[in-house]
């Protein structure tokens, strides 16, 4: 293969792997070059777009929300009752899960609407951004913190990081340890939900940057891509679930230490 | 540009950090599929568990790459 056409199989992939961390070039379809439609490459852009968005579905179904739901509102209803017997209420109990549903209920449904809008041609995927999720996982640290203390109180937050029943010189030992052990898992939620999204755009971008190096024998390739595609649309509802799922199983040995 | 070196010890590191993973992975759902098997009506809980189990494994995996990226 020629330098050339490496250093432009190089650049093309670059390009769009950068275009996903807020880059400035010019991406627009063929044919269609709004002005508008750039901003959307921008990652900030796209949280504030995905707020908007579901503010608005938010506001419709409480619109439309009467005693018997129809249309909308049975839509976010049903998905209401799946986190809750799914994710809330297997963890933290039916009494103290109730305050719990819809703080999980909002983190699912960012991550999703983030992770599908990213997967829309010309949108940026805002959750394939470190900082995102970073503020995801810190938003989930607070409110752990908060959920301890506002249920067991200060004493509650103590136990949460000294295991109980221990030797008495291993207690500053373990107490460090179990700091640690917390940050790793916000940084571990981090990670996790950054690079399943950005690994999943790498790999469709290198499969059609394919077609810059070999031309028309490189047309499986394409096929390839739009199966990962598929799989990437998978990978967006399973990541949204992951994050929600692990935030309750952390929340929940915080609150709750003897478990 | 990156030396070819560095690029490449990179590579080794992403693919040891595979073999890893997968094999991590595939011992996990193995055993998961057999215990589904052996009892179906716990299916349910079992694949919440092997998610969970699924999702820890990679999380570790993507720690990795992520050094690998960062070095590469």
């Amino acid at each position: 293969m020629a330098i050339e056409q490496q250093d432009a199989v190089q650049g093309f992939i670059n390009h769009h792997v950068m275009h996903h961390a807020g880059s400035v070039d010019v991406w627009n379809l063929p044919f269609v070059h709004l002005k508008a439609l750039e901003w959307f490459r921008y990652d900030s852009v796209m949280v504030f777009f995905v707020v908007a968005l579901l503010l608005s579905v938010a506001v419709a179904v409480r619109r439309s929300y009467a005693e018997v739901p129809k249309g909308i509102a049975a839509v976010a209803e049903a998905y209401v009752v799946f986190i809750r017997d799914q994710i809330v209420y297997p963890n933290f109990g039916a009494t103290a899960g109730r305050g719990f549903i819809s703080f999980f209920c909002t983190l699912f449904v960012f991550i999703l609407a983030a992770n599908l809008l990213g997967l829309v041609p010309l949108f940026s995927t805002a959750t394939g951004n470190v900082s995102v999720t970073a503020g995801l996982a810190t938003i989930f640290m607070f409110t752990c913190l908060g959920a301890v203390i506002r249920l067991r109180g200060l004493h509650g937050l103590k136990s949460a990081f000294i295991p109980h029943g221990l030797p008495g010189w291993l207690t500053p030992f373990m107490a460090v340890m179990e700091v640690i052990s917390f940050f790793s898992r916000v940084f571990a939620l981090t990670i996790r939900l950054f690079c399943n999204l950005l690994a999943g755009h790498i790999v469709i971008y290198s499969l059609l940057g394919m077609v810059l190096v070999f031309g028309w024998p490189a047309f499986p390739a394409v096929l390839v891509a739009v199966a990962m595609y598929f799989f990437e649309l998978f990978v967006a509802f399973l990541q949204a679930y992951i994050f929600t799922l692990l935030s309750a199983i952390f929340m929940n040995m915080m609150v709750n230490p003897e478990h | 540009m990156m030396l070819p070196l560095a690029m490449s010890t990179a590579a080794i590191g992403a693919g040891i950090v595979m073999a890893g993973a997968g094999l991590g992975i595939g011992l996990l759902f193995a055993a998961g599929l057999q215990s589904m098997a052996r009892q179906p009506e716990l299916q349910a809980k079992l694949q919440t568990a092997m998610i969970i189990g699924a999702a820890f494994i990679e999380g570790a995996a993507l720690f990795a790459l992520v050094i690998c990226l960062m070095k590469g």
